[in-house]
């Protein structure tokens, strides 16, 4: 921390605007700098991307229950779409549903409502500063999202209304490189790399802001180790998406330039592909799967971090008490971002590189289990001894526990090597990876949204919806997902239009048939949360500065905050998790801005055990 | 009705537990049981590692449980006080770092006879070049009697889709790919490699039952991907030279002249 | 603040390092960027040291290490400029820096002109990614299409469609008459262009039998001369007054893994110039102020500034790299 000391009179903004200039509907709702407003376009945002994404993924689950099925009311809904297949979903379309459906999740949901929704809307409350280091970059951000969207938009309808990308989310050249390879993909595929590009620089917009102004722009007192978990995770985001994102735009680059321009990189020379003539050349194919993979491991974290940091807000200010081993937990942050860069190859264990690599690969894998373990164990150790009190944010925090652990277990199967020959590219991937996604970030997000939602708008969401939400949303979950690991340990593989042509997965119809009810009733699920975020606004019960009773600086200010976000320049006195202290008399909790007792040493939360 | 969510958190972890104990029974479960020793191996590795996280997760549902269950009726006024425990977090960090080191450590010889070229057994035979293509396996077999040559020969013999082994014999295949990536994946056996365009990865497996296993395809190659069905047979030695024969009488008839005796049967059925 | 505590008491006012917003965050972006870079390096040291050969000689890849040189000493001094133009800000001699920057500005121009030259060079012996043939068979087929492709291009100019007729002529179907239409002219000019057609149409067609038939070699002897053929085919086209014009056919000239060379080529070289071109766009911005530059550019100028000397720091990485380092053993 020695870099890091106060310093005077350098801030671009001065605190506590005295006159508020008028500013148009356009520019406070639209082309809004104001981070908040910024914030909660991202999420209305992600929220609709969500419902498009998870459309195509019941496409998905809809073939596999019932295969080569008319789809109900789409077919009908769209008129000629799909005549030409009889309403049925063709096998190139079955590819194109997945790819956008990954697309879609990762790119335009998880990474968007963490870091653009929640970093957004936080940090700056969080840290106590009145916006941003850079409004107008942060406004970029926001809307270079479009683009993308619309580049994504694109790529269904440069080639006829039911064309997409159909490689997968990952995108291996040389299928992706060559245009015949993929007929039904022709020029979509450019277009998802453009949109991906698109996404990408927005990430990276935010993420120079937001180091910046964590860096930078903290309000008095607050040290880095009084600093919540929140802005610990999202600033350890930001560093990860700056480093680890331009080396996938480059890749992108790389591909569209030999899409488009003969520039020769992934595909070696002398294959007959379809029509094509024989390519000439001798790039390598798993350069891409390197590049790819060096972005998207340490992109799964991105996905994760900051929904770590908020559970462990919320989990405290839940069941009342500190966070267990607030260093440990910044540590381990840390940690997992760092052994993050160097673990990208546990995704091409089956790829044909050097064994040797495997084995490291296989090693750092199995050591970012560490800080997980860390991570989790701390989790239990806050909820132990506290005062719990079963309310949505609650339970989607626990929820967040539970689906994380399970995930997490489950990676370390295909960690191990020899398992994952015999697991990489079958459903036990697929369970994973929504296990962490959805299980874990996703009902953290959930849980994130009831909780600030106040913050937001003034007004409390229905508890009552919240919880029915959960309960679908949670037993909609369990039941798609955790069958999916039977179904990868009976062999059966990713991205198959129609399994069961293979005698040995015959049987698994049913419990396919079974996945797709599930997902059909957490889909159901998603309305609920749409209309209690709706409703609320109208309808909810009116908040005050702090509904909680939490510690952090954000609740000092008022609900919603006006544009500059605090009415008395917040000034921080201790860590933000001082909850049931013996300092605080008559009541639990001692917010960070609570200059009345003991401003020196006492009640830092980095101070470790007692 | 206070304690319904600690109990809803710590019963689903039990139906899992409980799904995995009857799951192999109604079928849910590995295709079959692995017919080749490096297989058999892996899935012991399976099932270590599944005691282990089972425990793990069962473990970690307990503790999370009972935290919950405690904390809904917690009384006192205040919640613990507690920041963390110095102790605790090396004791947490040092117990799993123990078990994964394990991990890491015990599985590298699978890993390594797998794929480490001189780990491997010392009697290869190699059978056959296998080359995916856009949605088939195609298969080139040395004459009978010869061995494989890293080019094609004129007399080598050419199938599509249908890969005949030697049973209990360590065999070698060179896989390639002429255009997109696919992987080899043979569930039974528990072998998977990917095909790499651009070069020749040798797989070695050994199947230790005679039958035909299913080939499958298991690296997204196009909208084909999911019918790129093949089949693997594992064969006495015997029958093995005879089925090259067979397709080396078949390929050498030139319709007129009378094949040879073992390809007679399939001259008739044309 | 209505609830201060003791004066001594109190929090220092900001948090942070003791640079502004701006600076840190231009220090952030570069960090980006030298992991862009890293990709572009990365896969250019992974796609030569996996290829089993690679075109280093410069008579094949037409790498010019002297314009490469000079190049590096222009953005090294341009870099020293940028120094000398930020101190003047800071001694607020602002018409000094001006100065400066204009000639900063001159030297990215410098630059990117010695940068197309380079471009041109290569664009001229089509060492362009995706035209490369890597073997003798695809730099004859190519040397096919290249005399297909200009005997056409010379029959659409001398031989016009018939206006009479709505369907258009394909190249072949107008050669069809080419003896009568010789026999027919009486513009002397338009006859001996009509004769170098017609030996171009037939050199052509040599060569595609030659291709058909595998009798036609590339080189002749063991010293890898070009089969003398083929040269003087090539140069008659080249000087013949009449053919030249449409003759577009390069010196046939298989190179191993040049398609792959040329791809990183462009890659590296090409995002360089972009960031270049960015980097003459921000000192744009204080030069148009003129006379009126003052103190408040000063920011400016500094960020900029790193900004230069980064995309400097990465050329002095690009050009041993591209120009001089060989990996010896992976020669062939
Ligand atoms: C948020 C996203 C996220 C997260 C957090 C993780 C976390 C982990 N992932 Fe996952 N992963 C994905 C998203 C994620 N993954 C995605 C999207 C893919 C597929 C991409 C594709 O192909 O499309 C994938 C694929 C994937 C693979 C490749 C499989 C294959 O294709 O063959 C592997 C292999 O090693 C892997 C491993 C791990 C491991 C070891 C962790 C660890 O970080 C987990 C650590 C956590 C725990 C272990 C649990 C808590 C710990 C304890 C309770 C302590 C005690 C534990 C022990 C002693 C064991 N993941
Ligand atoms: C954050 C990421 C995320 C999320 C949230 C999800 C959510 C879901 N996913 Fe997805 N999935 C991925 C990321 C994600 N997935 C990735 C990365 C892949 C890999 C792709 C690849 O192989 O390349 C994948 C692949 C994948 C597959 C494998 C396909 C295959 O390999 O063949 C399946 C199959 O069941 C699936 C199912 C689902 C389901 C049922 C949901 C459910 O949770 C969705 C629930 C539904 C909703 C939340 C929305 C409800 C909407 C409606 C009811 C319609 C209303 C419509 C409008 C208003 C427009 N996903
Ligand atoms: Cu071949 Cu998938
Ligand atoms: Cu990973």
């Amino acid at each position: 921390m020695s870099a890091v000391h106060p310093t005077v009179g350098l801030s671009d903004h001065g605190h506590g605007h005295a006159g508020h200039h008028e500013i148009g509907f356009v520019g406070k709702y639209i082309f809004s700098k104001d981070h908040k407003v910024i914030g909660i376009q991202f999420l209305i945002t992600t929220l609709l991307m969500l419902m498009v994404g998870g459309a195509l993924a019941l496409g998905v689950r809809f073939q596999l229950a019932w295969p080569w099925r008319a789809m109900p009311l789409v077919s009908q809904l769209t008129g000629g779409l799909f005549a030409a297949e009889g309403g049925q979903i063709s096998p190139e379309f079955y590819t194109m549903l997945f790819t956008m459906h990954a697309s879609v999740m990762i790119f335009l949901v998880i990474i968007p409502i963490l870091a653009g929704a929640f970093g957004n809307f936080l940090i700056p409350l969080m840290i106590g500063a009145d916006d941003m280091a850079f409004p107008t970059l942060n406004m970029l951000s926001y809307w270079f999202m479009w683009p993308a969207i619309a580049c994504f938009g694109m790529s269904f309808t440069v080639n006829g209304l039911n064309a997409a990308p159909a490689n997968g989310w990952t995108a291996y050249p040389v299928l992706s490189a060559v245009v015949q390879a993929a007929p039904g993909a022709g020029d979509a595929q450019t277009w998802w790399l453009f949109g991906l590009t698109l996404v990408g620089v927005s990430s990276m917009m935010g993420s120079v802001n937001y180091m910046t102004t964590i860096i930078n722009m903290r309000a008095p007192g607050m040290t880095l180790f009084r600093m919540p978990l929140t802005i610990w995770s999202m600033f350890i985001t930001a560093i990860l998406q700056a480093f680890a994102l331009p080396v996938l735009t480059a890749a992108g680059f790389m591909l569209v330039a030999e899409r488009t321009l003969g520039f020769k990189f992934f595909v070696p020379g002398n294959l007959l592909i379809n029509d094509a003539p024989a390519t000439v050349g001798g790039g390598q194919p798993l350069l891409w799967q390197h590049l790819f993979w060096f972005y998207s491991h340490p992109a799964v974290y991105i996905m994760l971090l900051p929904a770590m940091g908020m559970v462990s807000d919320m989990l405290a200010a839940q069941v009342r008490k500190p966070i267990f081993g607030y260093k440990p937990m910044v540590y381990s942050m840390a940690a997992i971002a760092g052994l993050g860069f160097i673990v990208w190859g546990h995704h091409m264990f089956t790829s044909g590189m050097n064994p040797a690599l495997g084995m490291t690969f296989m090693i750092s894998t199995m050591m970012i289990a560490l800080p997980s373990a860390v991570k989790v164990f701390n989790w239990i150790g806050t909820i132990w001894g506290g005062k719990v009190q079963f309310n949505t944010v609650t339970l989607n925090c626990v929820a967040f526990v539970s689906m994380f652990i399970v995930g997490g277990l489950s990676g370390i199967f295909m960690a191990a090597v020899p398992v994952d020959i015999y697991f990489h590219d079958t459903y036990f991937i697929v369970a994973h990876f929504h296990y962490v996604l959805f299980g874990a970030t996703l009902f953290g997000c959930f849980g994130a949204i009831q909780f600030w939602y106040p913050k937001m708008f003034g007004r409390m969401m229905s508890e009552r919806l919240g919880k029915l939400h959960f309960l679908l949303s949670f037993i909609g979950f369990n039941g798609t997902f955790f069958p999916m690991h039977l179904l990868g340990i009976a062999g059966f593989p990713r991205r198959y239009a129609d399994p069961y042509i293979h005698p040995y997965m015959e049987h698994l119809m049913p419990i396919n048939r079974f996945i797709t009810l599930c997902a059909i009733l957490m889909g159901i699920a998603q309305f609920i949360l749409l209309f209690n975020f709706a409703f609320s606004f109208f309808a909810g019960k009116k908040a005050g500065r702090n509904p909680w009773n939490a510690n952090g600086l954000e609740w000092s200010a008022p609900s919603p905050p006006g544009h500059g976000n605090f009415d008395v320049p917040p000034v921080c006195y201790r860590g933000p998790y001082e909850y049931s202290s013996p300092l605080s008399e008559g009541t639990d909790f001692l917010m960070q801005t609570d200059p009345l007792r003991h401003t020196g040493g006492v009640g830092n939360a980095g101070d470790g055990h007692h | 009705m206070n304690k319904f969510w600690p109990f809803f958190f710590m019963f689903w972890p039990f139906v899992a537990v409980v799904l995995f104990f009857i799951a192999p029974s109604m079928g849910w479960w590995f295709p079959s049981e692995a017919f080749s020793p490096l297989g058999v191996q892996i899935d012991n590795l399976f099932y270590l590692i599944l005691v282990i996280v089972s425990v793990t997760f069962v473990g970690t549902h307990i503790g999370l449980g009972y935290a919950l269950w405690k904390g809904v009726d917690n009384k006192a006024e205040k919640g613990w006080f507690s920041h963390g425990s110095h102790s605790l977090e090396v004791l947490w960090s040092i117990a799993p770092a123990g078990i994964l080191m394990f991990i890491s450590l015990y599985q590298l010889d699978v890993w390594r006879t797998y794929r480490v070229k001189s780990a491997y057994p010392k009697d290869l035979y190699g059978v056959a070049e296998v080359t995916a293509r856009q949605f088939e396996w195609r298969i080139r077999y040395p004459a009978p009697g010869k061995k494989l040559q890293p080019t094609p020969q004129p007399d080598d013999l050419y199938t599509v889709n249908d890969l005949h082994v030697p049973v209990n014999q360590p065999v070698l295949i060179r896989l390639r790919s002429m255009d997109v990536q696919h992987s080899f994946f043979v569930p039974a056996l528990r072998v998977k490699q990917d095909a790499v365009p651009g070069t020749v990865i040798p797989v070695w497996f050994e199947a230790s039952k005679e039958g035909g296993f299913d080939l499958t395809c298991a690296e997204l190659c196009g909208w084909g991907h999911y019918k790129m069905r093949g089949r693997v047979f594992a064969e006495r030695k015997t029958e093995f030279e005879k089925y090259l024969n067979t397709l080396k009488a078949e390929q050498g008839f030139d319709g007129v002249n009378k094949p040879s005796e073992s390809g007679a049967e399939i001259a008739k059925t044309e | 603040m209505s609830h201060s505590g003791t004066v001594a008491a109190q929090p220092p006012v900001k948090m942070g390092l003791a640079i502004p917003n701006s600076k840190l965050c231009m220090w952030l972006f570069l960090g980006t960027e030298i992991m862009f870079f890293t990709a572009f390096i990365g896969t250019y040291l992974v796609l030569r040291l996996g290829s089993p050969g690679w075109p280093s000689d410069v008579a094949d890849t037409h790498i010019n290490v002297r314009a490469g040189g000079v190049n590096t000493f222009v953005l090294i001094f341009s870099s020293y400029l940028v120094v000398l133009a930020h101190e003047s800000m800071l001694k607020h001699q602002f018409q000094k820096a001006w100065k400066l920057m204009c000639a900063v500005l001159f030297f990215g121009v410098v630059f990117l002109g010695i940068k197309s030259m380079e471009y041109k060079g290569k664009f001229d012996h089509d060492i362009v990614p995706g035209h490369i043939a890597e073997n003798d068979a695809q730099a004859l087929q190519k040397l096919v299409n290249e005399f297909s492709k200009s005997r056409d291009a010379m029959t659409n100019a001398l031989i016009t469609d018939d206006p009479k007729s709505e369907k258009k002529l394909s190249p072949a179907q107008k050669l069809v008459g080419l003896p009568q239409l010789i026999s027919s002219e009486s513009d002397t000019t338009k006859k001996d262009a009509l004769k170098a057609l017609g030996e171009l149409r037939d050199a052509t067609a040599q060569l595609k039998e030659g291709v058909r038939k595998d009798t036609l070699v590339l080189h002749t002897g063991t010293d890898h001369e070009v089969n003398p053929d083929i040269t003087t085919k090539l140069e008659k086209f080249r000087t013949n007054e009449h053919t030249a014009r449409y003759f577009t056919a390069h010196d046939p000239h298989p190179m191993v893994y040049g398609n792959v060379f040329a791809s990183v080529y462009f890659l590296m070289t090409g995002f360089h110039a972009i960031h270049v071109i960015v980097g003459m766009i921000l000192w744009i911005f204080p030069i148009l102020r003129g006379a009126k530059l003052d103190a408040s550019y000063t920011d400016w100028v500094e960020n900029s500034g790193l900004y230069w000397h980064f995309v400097d720091l990465v050329w002095i990485f690009l050009f041993p790299l591209i120009y001089i380092v060989e990996f010896g053993s992976h020669a062939v």
